[in-house]
């Protein structure tokens, strides 16, 4: 069962009464539309409200009844003074191809704008919309981001549109009807539980249900209650590792990779540990293995010696990691689901990490002051015989504590290691 | 050493080992740490020196100064030689020449490969041979002398093909083994060594080989945590087990060319981990029974 598509995207409202939530804000919206005249005194709406309410998808569904084309422009893209006087200024002067249709330009997370990289962004769009015929629409998350105070300026003709968190029932509605049409059977108690754990974000709600729901036909409270330790960090992780194992389609795989804001070496950690638990024949998991080998070998060589080999080397990382590791695992047509969100590399790691640093370490230098040797060979060579010698009663066992300086917790630590 | 310098001997050696981590110079060897901060906020950087930082201090520092009670030269002795890094190498090489009136070096490595040849040429090399079978039991007879423990020369000759030539473990498991018993036979060196095998080992590969990788896994991630082992180790006592184990020659052929392979991997930067796990899956393609 190949999920080729993300349901927040196959769901996405389609008619004006698809939209959820927040009535008077669409209709503010849908007039600014319908009513358009360059000679509007309002010529641009900000349209606030947390994630996941309605924002983009609403203005995207309107503009297209209305015969918008829109222009997004969103965090991705470099926003400073120079890039919007000298890309987007200038289009502001052209109309569309396309008869009867008019332009919309959409410009997404204005709070995204970060001070250094897009500098002078914010009075440059200003600038734009005092000069543009098309209409203006701004989003943003933070109502009270001092940075706004020049949008919210009743002279620069922009209209404030608030957007409501989107309440619990009417999430658990839209979470229904995709049950509905995906043929799963859900017990109510499950969505409701997914709804209370997003914090009223429809799309992150959306993703949850397909991540619980990959792979089976029933959904039951227990699966949910699964999911939800980890959501909250680890939100984009699983986001990716889906997109990695499910999507044909490499050019994806690589964007969602590289769009990733996680450290590298812990995507390696990440997918090393869900790879086993896909359901293939060992020759291919064999073949995935061998790709995501050679990732880890490639990352470290730049990340040990960041100065001789240059990061170029990154490109052919992503790749790897991207495509190269689930391409065998895709190939195989036998149906698989993994539930990525049960494992987690962190439980090792965290082990991993105490047991270099903690107790053994200790131990073992607490040793090397009297015998010259080095960590390893005493992890070897020593320490198993020490612990042979400490378990028995006897006058030698007496003197190597003295000797060691040993004290009760480490020499039970010893003890254990045989 | 202890015969040339007598009670001067802590004051005029040095003795580092290349391989130590940060945490150990900062625990045991303060004055090192000390010397380094100091030299790091000269050039105006004020961070905690890394290990290269320390090496660096005390490579450059150490031989500068005079020696102590009237001794002829001062001596730093570096371990683990071959695991030094290129630059350390490289800063190494203009001291050893300009202090040596002072200052003499003694670097002990295992292979000399990996020691840059600018520093060999400064050196004399003395290749250490491993003790032939005579000496090395007559050096566990004198042992076993002078500490009154009886031994059978079976349970003698045992040992020395269980240490592999190596005279830190024959010492070791004679101790060990003089603990519990006063008189020591073959079968009780036996019942030690079976004592000191990683059981895990064998259960690892053997879910391995049945394809089960995530239990197998699991156990190779016991072998990292709880034993303690590092990547290379692990690999070893795979290879040991593989070549004792009842597979046909021409598959055991196979497999340690494929563990060398491994073994490269592993002895560049990587995630041991991953590449052990690697090595697990290639073991289920193999199709072994039993």
């Amino acid at each position: 069962m190949l999920e080729k598509e993300l349901w927040t995207i196959k769901y996405a409202p389609k008619k004006e009464s698809d939209i959820v939530g927040n009535p008077n804000a669409v209709k503010v919206i849908k007039e600014f539309l319908t009513k358009w005249s360059s000679k509007n005194e309002i010529k641009a709406l900000l349209l606030l409200g947390p994630p996941g309410c309605g924002k983009t998808s609403s203005t995207n569904v309107l503009a297209k009844l209305n015969r918008f084309d829109v222009i997004e422009i969103n965090a991705s893209d470099v926003r400073n003074k120079k890039s919007i006087e000298e890309k987007l200024i200038p289009s502001l002067a052209t109309r569309t191809i396309k008869k009867g249709v008019n332009k919309l330009y959409l410009i997404d997370e204005v709070d995204g704008l970060s001070g250094n990289q897009d500098r002078g962004g914010l009075s440059a769009m200003l600038k734009m919309v005092k000069l543009s015929k098309f209409p203006i629409i701004f989003t943003a998350n933070n109502v009270h981001d001092k940075k706004f105070r020049s949008l919210r300026d009743k002279r620069s003709g922009i209209k404030i549109v608030k957007f409501q968190k989107i309440k619990n029932p009417t999430i658990v509605k839209v979470l229904q009807k995709i049950c509905i049409a995906e043929k799963i059977q859900a017990d109510p108690k499950a969505l409701t539980e997914i709804a209370i754990n997003v914090n009223n974000d429809l799309r992150s709600a959306i993703n949850d249900l397909q991540a619980v729901c990959e792979g089976k036909k029933k959904l039951t409270l227990s699966d949910v209650r699964k999911i939800q330790q980890v959501r909250d960090t680890e939100k984009n992780i699983f986001e990716v590792l889906n997109i990695i194992f499910k999507n044909k389609d490499i050019q994806t795989c690589n964007r969602a990779v590289s769009m990733l804001d996680i450290d590298w070496g812990l995507l390696l950690h990440w997918v090393n540990e869900i790879l086993p638990y896909h359901k293939v024949s060992s020759r291919t998991l064999f073949k995935s293995y061998k790709a995501l080998s050679k990732a880890d070998l490639i990352y470290n060589a730049i990340a040990s010696n960041p100065e001789k080999i240059s990061w170029s080397m990154l490109p052919y990382f992503i790749d790897i990691i991207s495509s190269g590791v689930s391409l065998p695992i895709k190939n195989e047509n036998k149906s698989h689901f993994v539930q990525y969100f049960r494992y987690s590399p962190s439980n090792f790691l965290n082990k991993m990490y105490a047991s270099r640093s903690g107790e053994l370490m200790n131990i073992v230098n607490k040793i090397r002051k009297k015998l010259k040797s080095s960590p390893e060979e005493i992890i070897t060579k020593h320490l198993p015989f020490i612990a042979l010698i400490l378990k028995k009663r006897s006058p030698q066992s007496e003197y190597l504590k003295k000797f060691y300086e040993l004290d009760r917790r480490e020499i039970t630590f010893i003890k254990n290691i045989i | 050493m202890h015969d040339l310098y007598g009670t001067t001997y802590k004051a005029n050696i040095e003795e580092i080992f290349a391989s130590d981590s940060k945490n150990f110079y900062y625990e045991y060897m303060p004055y090192w740490v000390e010397a380094s901060k100091i030299s790091l906020k000269r050039h105006g950087k004020s961070k905690s020196p890394s290990r290269i930082d320390i090496l660096f201090t005390i490579i450059r520092n150490y031989p500068k100064t005079k020696t102590l009670d009237s001794a002829n030269h001062k001596i730093l002795i570096i371990y683990e030689a071959d695991k030094l890094e290129r630059i350390i190498q490289q800063a190494l090489r203009r001291t050893m020449e300009k202090y040596s009136r002072i200052c003499r070096f003694i670097l002990v490595a295992n292979s000399v490969s990996n020691i840059i040849d600018p520093i060999r040429s400064r050196c004399v090399n003395l290749k250490l041979f491993p003790l032939s079978q005579k000496q090395f039991l007559s050096k566990i007879k004198y042992i076993c002398e002078s500490e009154e423990i009886n031994i059978t020369e079976n349970a003698l000759k045992l040992i020395y093909y269980y240490s592999n030539n190596d005279m830190n473990i024959a010492i070791n498991i004679l101790e060990a083994a003089s603990c519990y018993k006063k008189k020591i036979t073959e079968n009780f060196i036996y019942e030690m060594i079976k004592k000191l095998e990683i059981k895990e080992i064998g259960e690892c590969l053997k879910l391995a080989i049945s394809g089960n990788i995530v239990d197998a896994r699991n156990f190779l991630r016991n072998l990292f945590i709880k034993k303690s082992l590092s990547g290379k180790m692990i690999l070893k006592a795979f290879n040991k087990f593989l070549m004792e184990s009842t597979i046909t020659e021409e598959l055991k052929k196979k497999i340690s060319t494929e563990i060398s392979k491994f073994d490269s991997y592993i002895s560049v930067p990587s995630n041991n981990e991953l590449q052990l796990s690697f090595f697990l899956t290639y073991l289920a393609t193999l199709g072994i029974k039993n």
